[in-house]
């Protein structure tokens, strides 16, 4: 994306401009921005009037002086004076008002960029995009960069630089009306400086975006010096000397080009001082001499020269400028991104079917294959599986063995590559996809914390709320406590960040994501349970199980889990191997196979009779 | 809490403590580079006396010019255009040297901050609210005290131009001077608008959070999984327009009341403006004044204004910058604090072992003691296992064995040396762990377990070592490049591990360390399968016997009660109390807390 920027580089308007543009296009109607930049262009004028009068006023006082109060010189210069009061008056307010629209534009246009960026990422039905390293990389970049620059400052900028342009080309019009070609060295003079401040500044500009790229090793050395999850093994293998040095040496790595390349073009300096002071100097000293030749009045005189030094504005690039291309490149970025998520966007679609409130009979999976994008083994591998409707299967195996994509293929945050996952014998692929998403309900090993109200945490989104209900739900998933303790009850947010916000452990939060799971599935339909005890102590963890029948009773219930005392609790356990399902059946049958499932559940087992606490003893070389 | 008496709160806007901020950034702004430091103190103020000669040289231009004088015409003429070209080259220079200032100490703050906040040994300020809160700003916004230099030039910049133009304008006609004076008003007006700011910053601030909150949600993975599946894709998006909605009903509040404000300001100061216009043309007029001086003052005081309206909006900047400043600042004393020059060294080896007598634990800023009384002999090569339930307290114990904390009472004797005697640093140094909430070290796979011990992490035998007895091995066999493949999927070419496989990593690291006097397993099989669990204990208890030689401890937390009943002394922690020790046999006929928890575990397996 940002190569085709450099492309482009020549374009008139630049890309930043219309950027600019489209962005205050998009956040107000026509009129209020063509009425605007007319705002804008009379405010210009006013100015420039303002500094034309100075010279006129100035002009006017000689022969006032000599004529004496209340002759017609006088009168004319205090007339003068009102006119330059007005302009002054006036340029005020006017400006002011762009201020005001200035600022309530740029917040439009800073909520409209934040709003687009969640609904890129939400766009698609699908996760893939997520999971896509160079579109999480720019997702996560953009919304980092969000919270430090402004793209709304694209609105200060265009205003800024419309409004300086007008002012500086006006006021070469007022020179080349005593004499045009000195209003084209200053012009050509003044071209020349914006050239220098422009490279100077941009590249300024463009560092900040390309280094926050780049930065990125940097930030994440220290990051981890300065966060909570590294900081107990940083202080026990004193890893802070080492860390500090690296994000130091990363950091230096990506400036010093950076500096290198200014330092090479403020070199540059000494033409700016040419092409600037030379035109000025012979406006100002032929019209003085012009003066003196009697060939022109003080008055106008003082005006050319007034406007000469004003037009030296064309050049101006300053904090609006830049904080605007700083937003602008964010706004390009942006929508490079929107273009990336309309082509993915197809990959997953929804088909017309009703689930009908299903599955009915049973959900299977008939010879799915699926592969990541980009990964070159598959993650799942030709995997047949029919669980009957209303039973619970629990599904284990080794690390890595593809549970949890067997979860996002049912959720339909993927696809399969090969094969169907059936409803009734009805292809998900066909079915409503929000309609079946409404009959799968589930609790992830990497839940959701949200930073909300302990009642939208449990019923977010589920259309009318109903407390009892959620309370109900609360009690199921043992979590029931929370609504005494928490000092808000309900209403409570989840995260101290808020006042009377309140914090939870491990535990509390992994039953509040149960509750959501079981409240998603209060009109029944799938059920999934990935490790969903994982945060929970011994006590805890077996007082769920021992209510798993009350807790499922009437879904169709998937239990992944590796601690084996749990998954006995399902109807049917599947063991998942490499080359998909490799064992099936009940606890009993699978135990008296003495296959895979009866090795592994041997040798956690065996650490909890008494053979195995001597085997475990002596391995240890403690006697027992 | 006893040596925070003294330092001040940064949150707090006191006067004393800004200033001395904004002295600290001073400081290292010449540490950073003395002449760039002059350059940028001094270049953008010469540019605005440069654009303020040029009104000055108008002034003597039109003398000249009335007077008739040719060569004082060129002159004139020269100097306008001069001081014009230098005034935007130099405050182009000076910008550049203020921008690259900026980088170099924003750098600064964040390498000291780095180092101060990683080389303190406790872990209060990292866990403590109100403390996190403050690093965590100061690690969100690195620019935040390089700003302060931002904003400190272009308040000296301000001041110059307003004291310039002052002394120009009294020059022409000292009554004059009295017209800067009116523009107090605006000031005071901004002054009281400015804590309106603050309240609105603050009310904002949370509508902020939580937006941010929001879009972080919809464009994370894990959480992405939820809001499609639970159709909250929309919800989000509503949420969002709605923190939205209620922002921009904040700032058309705010807006409509600056409006005004803003407008009684103008009107004052251009009111002012005119009057000084009309009195020197009526001095000039009456001949009491130069026609020179009128063009001085129409020009003037267009700047006048200009610089008024400057050093307001950089007022605000620089106080609302100065509150990260004054956060590194707290942290610099903090650390300070913290700094202990009369500790021991750790001792050699263990001979006789770690003995808690009497420890009680409250964590700082709380009122709760988790730890109570705990009297407690973990015999030098021996293998303890700490069970109990959730929020018993196990953790906390580790912390206090690591020095992460001291013990709010009582005394952990290391072979009869108090633990709070001995340096941390050199402790940690001989303590080998592995913690439940492990990091996820983003390195190459051989650095992120040779990291487990520095000097050595580049030595691929010891590396080797820590993988095998971690059970690591089929991890980087998994790897396309083996040690040499970065982890973490962030990075070019980066391969993302699973739970467990970052378990193993974190494990290995834990494991580097060839010579340590107490070994930490806080939980460190949680993310296992049964096989990757049962192959590590049997590693474990072969690395635990070779260590015992040594008269290593070794601390095993769990609530797997499987990897707890090999160990030569199991506690039970209830409730932040010590309720039963002894080996697993004893404690299994006691039938107490540990038979109950065991027999429930052991249900699910009979």
């Amino acid at each position: 994306m940002s190569e085709k920027n450099e492309r482009r580089r020549w374009r008139w308007p630049p890309d930043e401009t219309r950027a600019a543009l489209r962005a205050i296009a998009r956040v107000s109607s026509r009129v209020t921005a063509v009425g605007l930049f007319a705002l804008v262009a009379l405010s210009a004028a006013l100015n420039l009037a303002t500094t034309v009068l100075v010279g006129i006023v100035v002009g006017a006082v000689p022969a006032a002086a000599r004529a004496g109060s209340g002759t017609p010189q006088a009168q004319q210069l205090w007339r003068l004076v009102t006119l330059f009061a007005v302009a002054l008056v006036a340029g005020q307010v006017l400006g002011r008002i762009t201020a005001l629209a200035d600022r309530r534009l740029r917040l439009a246009v800073n909520q409209r960029a934040a709003h687009r960026l969640l609904s890129f990422a939400q766009g698609p039905d699908g996760i893939a995009h997520l999971e896509a390293p160079a579109f999480a990389d720019e997702l996560t970049l953009l919304r980092g960069e969000m919270t430090r620059t402004d793209p709304g400052a694209v609105v200060t900028g265009l205003i800024s630089t419309f409004g300086t342009r007008a002012f500086g080309l006006g006021a070469a019009l007022v020179v080349a009306a005593w004499s045009w070609w000195q209003a084209v060295l200053l012009v050509a003079g003044a071209l020349v400086v914006y050239r220098w401040l422009h490279d100077i500044s941009f590249s300024l500009v463009k560092g900040w975006i390309r280094d926050a790229t780049h930065l990125r090793r940097s930030a994440y050395l220290r990051d981890l010096t300065l966060t909570p999850p590294s900081a107990k093994e940083v202080r026990v293998f004193g890893l802070s000397g080492w860390l500090v040095s690296q994000f130091s040496e990363a950091w230096h790595e990506v400036m010093q080009p950076a500096w290198d390349e200014r330092r090479t073009r403020t070199a540059r300096s000494w033409t700016v001082l040419v092409a600037l002071a030379v035109p000025t100097a012979i406006v100002a000293i032929s019209a003085g001499q012009a003066v003196m030749a009697g060939r022109l009045e003080l008055g106008p005189a003082l005006a050319v020269i007034q406007a000469a030094v004003a037009v030296g504005s064309i050049a101006v690039v300053g904090n609006p400028q830049l904080f605007g291309a700083a937003g602008a490149t964010i706004l390009l970025r942006l929508e490079g991104l929107g273009e990336h998520v309309a082509v993915r966007d197809a990959s997953l679609t929804s088909g017309g079917r009703d689930p009908a409130r299903g599955p009915h009979r049973e959900l299977a999976l008939e010879h799915v294959t699926f592969t990541y994008p980009g990964a070159s083994r598959p993650a799942l591998h030709d995997v047949t599986l029919r669980i009957p409707a209303g039973s619970s299967i629990a599904i284990v195996g080794e690390n890595g063995a593809g549970k949890t994509t067997l979860v996002k293929l049912l959720c339909r945050l993927y696809d399969v590559g090969a094969g169907a996952i059936t409803v009734d014998g009805v292809d998900v692929r066909e079915l409503d996809l929000e309609a079946w998403r409404t009959r799968i309900a589930a609790i992830f090993q990497d839940f959701t914390r949200f930073e909300l109200s302990l009642r939208d945490n449990v019923a977010w989104g589920a259309g009318p709320i109903d407390d009892d209900l959620v309370v109900d739900t609360l009690e199921r998933a043992g979590a029931r406590g929370l609504v005494d303790t928490l000092t808000e009850g309900l209403d409570t947010v989840l995260s101290r960040g808020y006042e009377g916000g309140g914090q939870l452990s491990g535990g509390q939060w992994q039953r509040v994501a149960l509750a959501r799971a079981l409240y998603a599935a209060r009109d029944g339909g799938v059920l999934i349970l990935d490790e969903p005890t994982a945060n929970l102590d011994v006590r805890a963890e077996a007082e769920l199980y021992d209510r798993f029948l009350d807790v499922t009773s009437g879904l169709t219930t998937i239990l992944i889990s590796h601690r084996f005392s749990t998954v006995r609790h399902a109807d049917r356990i599947v063991v998942l191997g490499e080359d998909g399902i490799v064992e099936d059946g009940s606890h009993d049958e699978l135990a008296a196979l003495g296959g895979r499932y009866a090795k592994m559940f041997a040798l956690q087992a065996e650490r909890y009779t008494d053979d195995g606490a001597t085997v475990a003893a002596s391995e240890a070389g403690v006697e027992p | 809490m006893t040596g925070d008496v003294s330092i001040s709160d940064p949150e707090a806007d006191g006067l004393r403590t800004s200033v001395r901020a904004l002295w600290t950034i001073v400081k290292l702004t010449f540490r950073a580079s003395p002449p760039m430091a002059a350059a940028m103190f001094l270049l953008e103020p010469i540019a605005v006396v440069n654009s303020l000669a040029i009104p000055l040289f108008l002034k003597l231009f039109t003398n000249a010019v009335v007077a008739g004088s040719s060569a004082a015409v060129v002159t004139m003429g020269v100097a306008i255009g001069v001081a014009f070209a230098a005034s935007l080259t130099l405050s182009t220079l000076g910008f550049n040297v203020r921008i690259t200032m900026m980088e170099r100490v924003s750098h600064h703050v964040d390498l000291r901050t780095s180092e101060l906040t990683a080389g303190i040994p406790g872990l209060e300020h990292l866990e403590r609210p109100e403390y996190l809160d403050r690093i965590e700003m100061l690690r969100r916004d690195p620019q935040g005290v390089g700003n302060t230099v931002n904003a400190l030039v272009f308040n000296l910049v301000g001041v110059t131009r307003f004291v310039a133009a002052v002394v120009l304008l009294a020059s022409a006609d000292p009554l004059l001077a009295v017209f800067p004076v009116v523009g107090v008003v605006p000031l005071a007006v901004s002054r009281r608008s400015q804590k309106r700011q603050q309240a609105l910053e603050d009310e904002r601030s949370t509508i902020w959070r939580r937006a941010r909150h929001l879009v972080e949600l919809g464009t994370q993975p894990a959480s992405g999984k939820e809001l499609r599946l639970f159709s909250l894709r929309q919800p989000l998006l509503d949420q969002l327009r709605h923190q939205h909605r209620s922002e921009d009903r904040l700032d058309r509040r705010v807006t409509r009341q600056d409006a005004v404000e803003a407008a009684v300001g103008d009107v004052v100061f251009s009111g002012a403006h005119v009057a000084a216009v009309v009195y020197v043309t009526l001095r000039a007029l009456a001949g009491a004044a130069t026609v020179g001086d009128v063009i001085l003052v129409m020009a003037l005081a267009g700047q006048v204004s200009g610089a008024l309206a400057q050093l307001v909006g950089n007022y605000a900047w620089l106080s609302g910058n100065l509150r990260n400043a004054r956060r590194f600042l707290w942290l610099l004393d903090y650390a300070a604090a913290r700094r202990r020059d009369d500790a021991r060294p750790a001792p050699r080896g263990l001979a006789d072992g770690i003995r808690l007598r009497g420890v009680c634990f409250t964590y700082p800023g709380t009122d709760v003691e988790v730890l109570h009384d705990v009297d407690l002999t973990l015999p030098a090569g021996s293998v303890a296992a700490i069970v109990g339930e959730n929020g018993a307290g196990k953790t906390t114990l580790v912390h206090l064995l690591c020095q992460f904390y001291q013990a709010t009472s009582g005394t952990i004797e290391v072979d009869g040396t108090d633990l709070v005697s001995i340096d941390p640093v050199g402790w940690r140094a001989r303590v080998a762990a592995t913690f439940q909430d492990f990091a996820n070290l983003e390195f190459p796979a051989a650095t992120a377990i040779g990291l487990g011990d520095v000097p050595r992490r580049d030595d691929l035998d010891a590396v080797g070592t820590a993988t095998d007895r971690a059970g690591a091995r089929v991890v980087i066999k998994s790897l396309p490049d083996g040690f040499a493949t970065h982890l973490g999927k962030q990075w070019a070419d980066g391969v993302e591990l699973s739970g467990g496989q970052w378990q193993r990593v974190a494990l290995a690291r834990g494991l580097m360390r060839d010579d340590p006097l107490l070994v930490v397993l806080d939980e460190p099989t949680s993310a296992l399968d049964a096989a990757a669990e049962h192959a590590l204990f049997e590693r474990f208890a072969a690395a635990a016997r070779s260590r015992a030689e040594r008269g290593a401890v070794t601390v095993i937390v769990s609530h797997r009660f499987s990897t707890v009943r090999v160990a030569d002394l199991i506690v039970v922690l209830e409730n932040g109390r010590v309720t039963e020790q002894g080996r697993h046999e004893e404690l299994m006929r006691r039938g107490g807390t540990y038979a109950e928890l065991f027999e429930l575990q052991a249900r699910g397996y009979r």
